[in-house]
């Protein structure tokens, strides 16, 4: 497992396109690699194809917790965002 | 938005800078000076009472300035549940938003455990009871459930008029009670980096809030004003009793209605009309939405 960059930089750039926050979490804890897989997969769960609203972000989030460990600590971080952000759906207020 | 031309870093900087302790701000067991005002009059606010004695009117003011600083430390309660919920969202992201809100979190529970110390020395050597406002956790609870926008507002706000406050009102008075101008000074010297912190944060907010959701955090704002003045009722009759207490004196039903008027108008005045017209919290509203900015200056003329 490769270990967490000691000062990630918010939004990174890949192929020129700004990275959504959310998924920049992921990426700076586990690495690109592990990252798209995590991604994919919680993407999958949550039935999305992109992030593009709050609402989004919150249910990419609740999935991404359901796989547990670390990815429920990131995935918990990545909620709240998403609420500061206005997001009001279903996990909310779990 | 708010073309702030500062960053994290920068505020991590300043608040190690000029970080202290509280011991070295108040030792336990530090002594209040009694013989003198605590609040300066622009704070104070007890307009005309002419059936006090200048020695009741002392320690009216030295009641007010007691509810003062309880209420600094009542709104810390729910300032440090927001900032560590704000910490949290940059959990794994950008490192030094974390270290600057965590910083921030730090600094008002210290603030609070501060004025907690100071409200116990005026309860001890003051010599009568004084009610203050002590449903903290439960007003924290109103302001967490609002829109995150407003309760960023409502921070800003409350930051840059304390700001205001100390700069304006006391740094220079010299006839106020010194310690309690030391623990204003303290207070400021940390307060003013969350003032940005404050407003980095609501630029994210802001960042990527649709119309609605902006629509909905004015509206939130307004309403937490209005309750926020609730509150500031309820400590000026709270303080209409306790100077009945102090003074062993009963007042006729006239006379306690000036006095909670005055009072209240003086705490509306220190806590809503000073933050709402300051011309930074107002420069910021209106970078946001001019008619945002034109109800807070409505609601503001409302309550003066």
């Amino acid at each position: 497992m490769k270990s967490a960059p000691s000062h990630p930089s918010p939004p990174k750039i890949l192929k020129g396109v700004p990275i959504d926050p959310a998924l920049a979490k992921i990426i700076n804890v586990m690495g690109s690699d592990r990252a798209q897989i995590a991604i994919a997969d919680a993407m999958k769960r949550a039935q999305l194809t992109a992030l593009l609203t709050p609402n989004d972000r919150l249910r990419f989030a609740v999935a991404l917790m359901q796989t547990g460990g670390i990815f429920e600590a990131i995935g918990r971080s990545i909620k709240i965002q998403a609420i500061l952000h206005g997001a009001n759906g279903p996990g909310a207020s779990d | 938005m708010l073309e702030l031309d500062y960053d994290y870093a920068s505020c991590v900087k300043g608040s190690e800078k000029v970080a202290w302790k509280l011991d070295d701000v108040m030792p336990e067991g530090a002594r209040l000076d009694f013989g003198r005002p605590f609040l300066p009059a622009a704070l104070s606010g007890q307009g005309d009472l002419p059936f006090l004695s200048a020695e009741e009117r002392r320690m009216l003011n030295q009641i007010t300035g007691n509810a003062y600083l309880n209420l600094f430390g009542f709104v810390a309660e729910y300032v440090i549940a927001l900032t560590v919920e704000h910490a949290h969202a940059e959990l794994f992201g950008d490192h030094d938003a974390i270290r600057a809100l965590m910083r921030f979190a730090d600094e008002e529970a210290k603030h609070q455990a501060l004025f907690r110390r100071y409200v116990e020395a005026f309860r001890r050597d003051f010599g009568h009871e004084c009610e203050v406002l002590g449903s903290a956790a439960e007003i924290a609870g109103v302001i967490l459930g609002k829109s995150p926008i407003a309760g960023m507002l409502v921070t800003l706000h409350l930051e840059v008029m304390t700001q205001a406050h100390y700069v304006e009102c006391v740094k220079d008075d010299t006839d106020i009670e010194p310690f309690f101008t030391k623990l204003l000074r303290f207070h400021w010297l940390e307060e003013s980096q969350h003032v940005r912190i404050d407003a980095l944060e609501l630029d994210k907010l802001l960042s990527s809030a649709t119309p609605e959701i902006l629509g909905r955090a004015f509206d939130d704002y307004l309403a937490l004003i209005d309750a926020f003045d609730g509150l500031l009722k309820t400590q000026a009759e709270m303080d209409g009793r306790a100077i009945a207490r102090a003074t062993g004196r009963t007042f006729n039903a006239d006379q306690t209605s000036q006095i909670v008027a005055a009072q209240h108008r003086g705490y509306r005045h220190s806590f809503l009309v000073s933050g709402m017209t300051n011309p930074t919290f107002l420069e910021d509203f209106a970078k946001i939405s001019s008619d945002a900015a034109h109800r807070v200056s409505h609601k503001a003329k409302e309550l003066s």
